[in-house]
C-alpha cells in the first residue's frame, strides 16, 4: 500500500515508536500517579519526561501546563466547553474541522450561546480585521485551525494570537495539521489552548491527544474523577495537570509518543516540512499540467502546509479516493468532517480527494500515484 | 549531611519536578511515597532530601514548583 493519507494519522510509525508500543506494557505496566513500587514511579517518571518534551517543544510555561488527553477532539472540547460561558459568544474562522464546529453547535443549542465565523483570506490582514469584526462585549474566546486540514491554509495565528490578546479573549488552536509541521510557539503566538493529536504529525500512536495551556487560562472542568491526588478532597484538583486528568491515563500511548517527538526532533520539523513540500509541489504540478483534474488551491509553502486536495473531473473526491484505494493508493476521499471548509471552497456537493505526505514518503510513492491518476484520466477519456 | 525533610507536593508529577529542579541546584532529592497520610495532605507522594529546607523551598518557589510543606524526617513516612 503507498499511504498518503497521513492527515488522518502518520503511517508508517518510527521504528522507535513502534519499539516502544511492543516493550512499554511489560516495563511500563502499572498505573502512573497511583502507587509507591518502582513500577508506578518509572512509567510516571517516563511520562513526566514527555511533558518535558512537549513543554520544550511548544515553550509551555512549564511541564505542569502540558495535559494529555485522548486525542486532539478532547482537547479542543475541554478548551471550548471549560471557556464558554452561559450567555457567552465565541467567534472561529470558515475552515474549521467537526472537531470545532460540532462543541460549538452543541453549546449554541443549549440557547444560550453564540458564535459567529470569521472568513479567512490569502491576505492576513484582511482574515484578522473579519476576526476583529466578529468580536463582542460577551466574546469568551477566539477558536480556530491553525491549518485547514481540507485545503491546508495555514491561519495568521501569530497576528490573531495579538489581536485576541489586545481584546483580553482567550485564543484556542487547533493544531491537529501544524503540530510537527510548523513552528508552534504558545508564547509568541498568545495561544491560550493548545490542542494536538499525538498521532499524526508528532508521529506517536492513536489515542494520545494534547492540551497546552497558558498560565492565565483555567478552562472549567468537563470531566471529573481520579487523579492520584487529593484523595480525600470530593473536589475536582485546581491545580495542572491533575485538573484536566481524571481516570487512568493512556501511559503507554504517551510513552510511545516521547519516542514520536524524539523523532520530529531530530529530523527537524523545518527539515520534515521542506520533504513534504517537495512531494506536493511535485504532485501539484502534475495536476497543474493535466485538464483532467481540478485544483483549489496555488501552492505557496508559506501559506499551506503539505496538504492537496483535488478533484477529478467528472468524478467526486470519494469517487478518486476509491479508484486509488483498488490500486493501492491509501487518500482521504469525501468531506474530511469538514463540510465548512468545503462550502467555503464550494467543493461542498463533490467533496475533494486529499493527498497528505509524511516524512517517509519518498517520491516514488507520488510517482505511483500519477501513474494511477493517469490511468483515471485515460479513463474519463474513452 | 544535613537534617532530613520530606517536602509535601500535591501530584506526582509536581514531585517529579520538584526532585528534578532540586538534584538539578546540588541536592540529593528523591520521590517516596508515605506510607501515613493526614486528611489535609495530597497525592501520598513526597520528595526527600538532606540538607538546607529554607534554601530548597526557596529554589523550588523560583522554578514555580508547587508544595504544600514540609516535615523533618524523623517523623514516619
Amino acid at each position: 500500500m503507498i499511504y498518503l493519507d497521513n492527515s488522518a494519522t502518520t503511517y508508517p510509525k518510527p521504528e522507535s515508536v513502534r519499539e516502544m508500543l511492543r516493550i512499554a506494557p511489560i516495563i511500563y505496566g502499572a498505573n502512573p500517579g497511583r502507587g509507591g513500587y518502582s513500577m508506578s514511579n518509572s512509567t510516571a517518571l517516563e511520562i513526566y519526561k514527555v511533558r518535558s518534551k512537549i513543554a520544550e517543544m511548544f515553550s509551555a510555561q512549564s511541564e505542569e501546563n502540558v495535559v494529555f488527553t485522548i486525542n486532539c477532539t478532547h482537547a479542543l472540547n475541554l478548551a471550548i466547553k471549560g471557556l464558554a460561558k452561559k450567555g457567552g459568544h465565541a467567534v472561529t474562522s470558515c475552515l474549521e474541522h467537526n472537531s470545532v464546529m460540532r462543541p460549538l453547535k452543541k453549546l449554541q443549542e443549549s440557547g444560550d450561546f453564540s458564535f459567529d465565523v470569521a472568513n479567512v483570506f490569502s491576505d492576513d490582514d484582511k482574515t484578522v480585521q473579519s476576526f476583529e469584526r466578529k468580536i463582542k462585549s460577551n466574546t469568551d474566546f477566539i477558536v480556530c485551525t491553525y491549518a485547514s486540514n481540507v485545503f491546508g491554509d495555514i491561519l495568521p495565528i501569530e497576528k490573531i494570537g495579538k489581536l485576541a490578546k489586545k481584546h483580553n479573549i482567550p485564543l484556542i488552536v487547533d493544531a491537529a495539521q501544524a503540530a510537527g509541521v510548523l513552528d508552534i510557539d504558545v508564547k509568541r503566538d498568545n495561544i491560550s489552548c493548545l490542542c494536538m493529536p499525538g498521532h499524526k504529525g508528532l508521529y506517536g500512536p492513536v489515542g494520545t491527544g494534547v492540551l497546552v495551556l497558558s498560565e492565565e487560562c483555567m478552562p472549567d472542568t468537563i470531566i471529573e474523577g481520579g487523579t492520584g491526588s487529593e484523595s480525600k478532597n470530593l473536589l475536582q484538583p485546581s491545580f495542572l495537570p491533575d485538573r484536566f486528568e481524571s481516570g487512568t491515563q493512556n501511559a503507554l500511548g504517551i510513552i510511545a509518543l516521547g519516542k514520536g517527538i524524539d523523532f520530529v526532533r531530530r529530523e527537524k520539523i523545518n527539515y520534515i516540512r521542506e520533504h513534504e513540500n517537495e512531494l506536493i509541489y511535485y504532485l501539484f504540478n502534475y495536476l497543474l499540467k493535466s485538464d483532467s483534474f481540478i485544483l483549489y488551491n496555488g501552492f505557496d509553502s508559506r501559506k499551506y502546509v503539505p496538504i492537496l486536495s483535488f478533484n477529478t473531473s467528472g468524478l467526486t473526491g470519494e469517487e478518486t479516493a476509491s479508484y486509488l484505494a483498488q490500486n493501492g493508493i491509501a487518500v482521504r476521499g469525501g468531506y474530511h468532517c469538514n463540510i465548512f471548509a468545503h462550502d467555503y471552497y464550494r467543493t461542498s456537493s463533490v467533496g475533494t480527494a486529499r493527498v497528505s505526505v509524511s516524512a517517509f514518503n519518498r517520491k516514488k510513492d507520488i510517482d505511483y500515484l500519477i501513474n494511477s491518476l493517469n490511468k483515471i484520466a485515460k479513463l474519463k477519456k474513452v | 549531611m544535613g537534617k532530613g525533610y520530606y517536602i509535601k507536593v500535591n501530584s506526582v508529577t509536581h514531585a517529579i519536578k520538584a526532585k528534578d529542579v532540586l538534584n538539578a541546584n546540588g541536592f540529593k532529592a528523591q520521590v517516596v511515597r508515605k506510607s501515613k497520610q493526614g486528611r489535609s495532605e495530597s497525592c501520598g507522594y513526597s520528595v526527600v532530601i538532606d540538607g538546607d529546607i529554607t534554601r530548597a523551598e526557596a529554589i523550588l518557589r523560583n522554578y514555580h514548583v508547587r508544595t504544600s510543606g514540609y516535615g523533618e524526617i524523623r517523623d514516619k513516612l
